[in-house]
């Protein structure tokens, strides 16, 4: 079975007493160890989606399994456990918590783990030597650049070695080339570790970078094409 | 470490990075901390010298209808009479003269008292010695809490009133009117007041009942004994003759406590407005956290324990703050000659240093469940 199963996944907004269908009885695989690119015009729910694989949102109707789990039969506390072990989450505004350190940012899903301190400093000091930042741990946030924030969000998606990594534009506020490094560490990743990776973007460069290119117009699945 | 440790550490942290706020919210609940302990404090000394308790057994009599010791003029040969009566086990004459009759907060209570009934009275002497005293014409003993407030040791000097002695003892004593006064030789003071040669008179008698129960009666013995005397008395249990003469202090002191409970109530308000701000202001964090995977429960802790703390830490700071203060500035309200003084119980700190953690974990108790229970969506669709 695949990693993630969608059959008939319904997402439905209430807008003025008049239900907007957000997402339109989608189906779709997602393998392990696999790389997608979600991609689609502004509004075809793709940060829906990737909310929904997430357990931050539930679908109005349909199934979802990641992993076996059936998502709507867990409660509000069981999700959040549940999220704490399987999803790396990685926005396109970073979101790093500003009064703490990037070590700190970088720990904190690891606290939610039990872990020896020991075990934990090993595994922050790892995540951010994966991407790079092993010399910034005590920077605050402001101050540093917007790429390296990127870096210490995806080093604190990362940490707890998650079954899947969601990423919402990435790279959508980054210039060139922190968006290409940003790019080779989800590469390296996905190649050597088999991370499995479902990232949204709007940039057809970015999204050849991954296995393969699902698109969605208006909730619905539009095409699913192989990268070349 | 268990989870709740984890998120009173993330607490800690968060309240250290940011300094400014702490600071404030720590400031704002030690000075309101420590205002309602020293308001309780202070009330409670009026009540500990106002309050007839059971098991009273002294009176005061003074001149009918007089209210100041300048007025209150008595013949001291009273003092034999007053010792016949049924139900008196002793009696001392006392002068008073005090440097201010007003309500003050640093008046000099002289009071004059026979050699031989102060040493029949045993006194505690917290330095010094009775001997030096008594051989002594110019000696006083000095009450611990006036002592402090003026800085006055054995072999200093003291002049207050148009009159000088020096100190031979510091006083202890669990009557605040003793601990705010100077102890001289009755005959001395008698000397030193007089004026147009009025030797053997005294302002009061302090008169000790062998029975409680018999308080009221041995009172109006006593008056009775007198009512047709050139000078006629009034006469009250101690805490009632206080009572009687702080009135002003006593009705300043409730005005006082309507002011703390409003000062108390509104710092309180102010804290949870702030800790509400603080909360929305961080929803994004909270959003974050919650996509990381902390749960409702772990989201509310973080937010109690950021309350608890600045509680925690107020408090206890204020209620140091208070009885540093109160206990240094050896503070007496005096009137009419007589003094209450706050009592620093321990327990009102305890009481002050729960009752602001409580607050702080009150203040943040809306905030925590609002946090707790808000969307996760819409807050990470207001977020970016
Ligand atoms: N809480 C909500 N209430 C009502 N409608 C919503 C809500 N959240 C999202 N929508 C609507 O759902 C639709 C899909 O939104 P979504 O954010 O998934 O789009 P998207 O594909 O990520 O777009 P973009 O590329 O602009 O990020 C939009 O029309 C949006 O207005
Ligand atoms: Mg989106």
């Amino acid at each position: 079975m695949s990693l993630i199963e969608c059959r008939s996944l319904c997402k439905d907004y209430r807008r003025g007493g008049e239900a907007v269908h957000v997402l339109d009885h989608l189906d779709l695989s997602i393998e392990r160890g696999s790389y997608t690119a979600l991609m689609g015009p502004s509004g075809s729910g793709k940060t829906t989606l990737l909310n929904l694989l997430a357990g931050i949102d539930r679908a109005t109707s349909g199934e979802l399994l990641v992993d076996g789990t059936d998502l709507a039969r867990l409660d509000r506390n069981q999700l959040a456990l549940w999220r704490s072990r399987h999803v790396g989450y990685v926005f396109q505004l970073y979101n790093l918590v500003p009064v703490l350190s990037a070590y700190e940012n970088v720990e904190l899903p690891l606290l939610l783990h039990d872990l020896s301190a020991a075990e934990r400093h090993r595994r922050v000091v790892e995540a951010l030597e994966s991407v790079d930042l092993a010399s910034r741990h005590g920077h605050l946030p402001r101050q540093l650049s917007g790429g390296q924030e990127q870096r210490v969000a995806i080093a604190r998606a990362l940490v707890t070695q998650p079954t899947l990594l969601l990423a919402d534009e990435p790279t959508g506020d980054l210039d060139r080339a922190n968006a290409d490094a940003v790019m080779d560490l989800f590469g390296r990743l996905h190649r050597e570790r088999g991370q499995t990776i479902v990232m949204v973007t709007h940039d057809e460069a970015i999204a050849r970078r991954a296995e393969r290119t699902v698109r969605l117009e208006k909730g619905r699945l539009a095409s699913v094409e192989a990268a070349r | 470490m268990s989870a709740l440790m984890t998120r009173i550490r993330y607490a800690l942290r968060s309240a250290r990075r940011q300094r400014l706020r702490t600071v404030a919210l720590v400031g704002g609940v030690a000075l309101t901390t420590a205002l309602a302990a020293a308001i309780a404090c202070i009330d409670l000394g009026v009540r500990d010298a106002t309050t007839t308790r059971a098991g009273e057994t002294r009176l005061i009599v003074y001149r009918e209808n007089r209210f100041c010791p300048f007025a209150s003029a008595l013949p001291q040969r009273y003092d034999r009479q007053i010792a016949e009566l049924p139900g008196v086990a002793a009696v001392v004459p006392v002068k008073i003269v005090v440097s201010n009759c007003r309500a003050s907060l640093d008046v000099v209570t002289f009071r004059g008292v026979p050699v031989e009934d102060l040493r029949a009275m045993a006194p505690r002497l917290a330095a010094g010695s009775l001997d030096a005293w008594a051989g002594h014409g110019n000696g006083a003993l000095v009450g611990r809490e006036l002592a402090a407030r003026r800085g006055l040791r054995v072999g200093s000097s003291l002049t207050a009133a148009g009159i000088d002695v020096v100190v031979d003892g510091i006083l202890e004593s669990d009557d605040p009117q003793w601990r705010n006064s100077a102890l001289t030789h009755l005959a001395f003071l008698q000397e030193r007041a007089a004026r147009g040669g009025t030797g053997g008179i005294v302002t009061q008698f302090d008169v000790t009942v062998s029975d409680p129960a018999r308080l009221e009666e041995v009172a109006r013995a006593i008056d009775e004994r007198f009512k047709a005397d050139e000078a006629p008395t009034a006469t009250r249990p101690q805490t009632a003759f206080v009572a009687r003469a702080a009135r002003d202090v006593v009705a300043l002191a409730g005005f006082s406590s309507l002011i703390g409970i409003g000062a108390v109530l509104a710092a309180f308000g102010l804290l949870a407005t702030t800790m509400v701000n603080v909360t929305r202001h961080r929803s994004r964090e909270f959003a974050v956290l919650r996509t990381l995977g902390f749960t409702d429960g772990g989201i509310s802790a973080i937010v109690l324990a950021e309350g608890a703390l600045v509680g925690a830490f107020g408090g206890l700071l204020g209620a140091g703050l208070a009885w540093l203060g109160l206990s240094r500035a050896g503070l007496a309200f005096t009137m009419e000659g007589v003094s209450i003084t706050p009592r620093l119980d321990p327990s009102i700190f305890i009481l002050a240093s729960a009752c602001a953690l409580v607050a702080g974990l009150l203040a943040t108790a809306i905030p925590a469940w609002t946090a707790s229970r808000a969307r996760l969506v819409d807050l990470l669709r207001g977020a970016s």
